[in-house]
């Protein structure tokens, strides 16, 4: 699981961390139980300060998506009513289908256009 | 000295090492080569480019430290040579820590361990070889040796942490690669010298020494055939 931050998106950099972990816990990429790397490996991987992970990480605690032990270090956990992660594909499915009706698209031209999408992103 | 003996020494000791330095100086052959090797079949342009990268920043000083060397070590042979790989490798590894300065970068949202890098019969072999060293020359008082392997010892560690560490470049599979070669030569290299530093005299003895050192490092620095992808 790869994770992207861009200093000149606007963005502020934990809060790029904090909701990229938050749509893999979601997505399901990030199963409950998994390990995230120690703050100090990010900062360093992501040319970061400590503190900005260490934010990400506290806020990412603050919501119930990890937990830190101290044997296990940070981990991911399921927050209580968190949305199931095929009903969240079903629901982006259903926006994509409506837009690309509207753009005057079939269902094979749809396909097509979310495998290319796949292949570029 | 003279002054213009010692201009005539560093003239030709640079030409030396500058024609070192252009036979050893990687192209995108290399780094591709480097990568499959590591596990890494068919690199894109940009894994190459890594590749080429790391390559670069050890050669670059292999030329300089292998002429630098045995006049302060008092060697020629072996010594000089693993001496400039571990060296070099160390200030390669020294350099690699700086953090990225581009906008766009990325991780792996993946603790990191040693044992992700350098596999642990490898370390543990490692420590054997070194601790086996160490014994055998406090047990026989010669203490020039018992410096050189734990020297030696603390630069495969230090290199190998450092492997560990630095920070990751954009190609994950190409990045795990390079931080698996780095570690596994370095432990690799230290089990080699510890067997020969602590077992010398050229008896049978140091004879086997050597040949298990070397088998050991063969061992650790076995091609990769394919590694498992980084994310």
């Amino acid at each position: 699981m790869k994770i992207v931050v861009d200093t000149e998106n606007g963005l502020a950099p934990w809060r790029q961390v904090h909701d990229q972990v938050v749509r893999a816990v979601t997505a399901g990429a990030l199963p409950d139980g998994t390990r995230l790397p120690p703050i100090r490996q990010l900062a360093r991987d992501l040319g970061l300060a400590s503190g900005t992970v260490a934010r990400a990480y506290r806020e990412l605690e603050a919501g119930g998506w990890v937990a830190t032990a101290r044997a296990r270090g940070t981990v991911v956990t399921i927050p209580a009513g968190r949305p199931d992660p095929t009903a969240l594909l079903l629901t982006a499915a259903i926006e994509y289908t409506t837009r690309a009706r509207d753009l005057g698209a079939d269902v094979e031209a749809a396909v097509t256009a979310v495998r290319a999408a796949y292949e570029v992103s | 000295m003279p002054w213009d003996n010692v201009l005539a020494v560093a003239f030709f000791t640079g030409l030396i090492g500058l024609t070192i330095l252009i036979a050893l100086w990687p192209g995108e052959k290399h780094g591709k080569r480097l990568l499959e090797r590591w596990g890494v079949p068919d690199p894109d342009a940009a894994e190459v480019a890594l590749a080429v990268r790391y390559l670069k920043r050890r050669r670059l000083w292999y030329p300089w430290l292998y002429l630098a060397i045995p006049p302060v070590l008092g060697d020629t042979g072996p010594g000089t040579i693993i001496t400039t790989l571990l060296v070099g490798g160390l200030i390669a590894e020294l350099l690699a820590q700086r953090p990225s300065r581009t906008p766009r970068r990325e991780a792996v949202l993946a603790p990191r361990t040693l044992t992700d890098v350098v596999p642990i019969w490898a370390l543990v072999l490692s420590g054997l070889a070194s601790a086996g060293a160490l014994v055998r020359l406090v047990w026989t008082a010669q203490w020039t040796l018992l410096a050189a392997a734990v020297g030696t010892t603390v630069v495969c560690w230090v290199i190998t942490a450092l492997a560990v560490r630095r920070p990751t470049a954009s190609e994950l599979r190409a990045d795990l690669a390079l931080r698996r070669r780095s570690g596994r030569v370095a432990i690799g290299l230290g089990i080699a010298a510890c067997a020969a530093i602590g077992w010398p005299g050229g008896n049978l003895g140091s004879l086997l020494a050597v040949v298990a050192g070397l088998a050991a490092f063969l061992a650790v620095t076995a091609p990769v055939k394919r590694q498992p992808a980084a994310a």
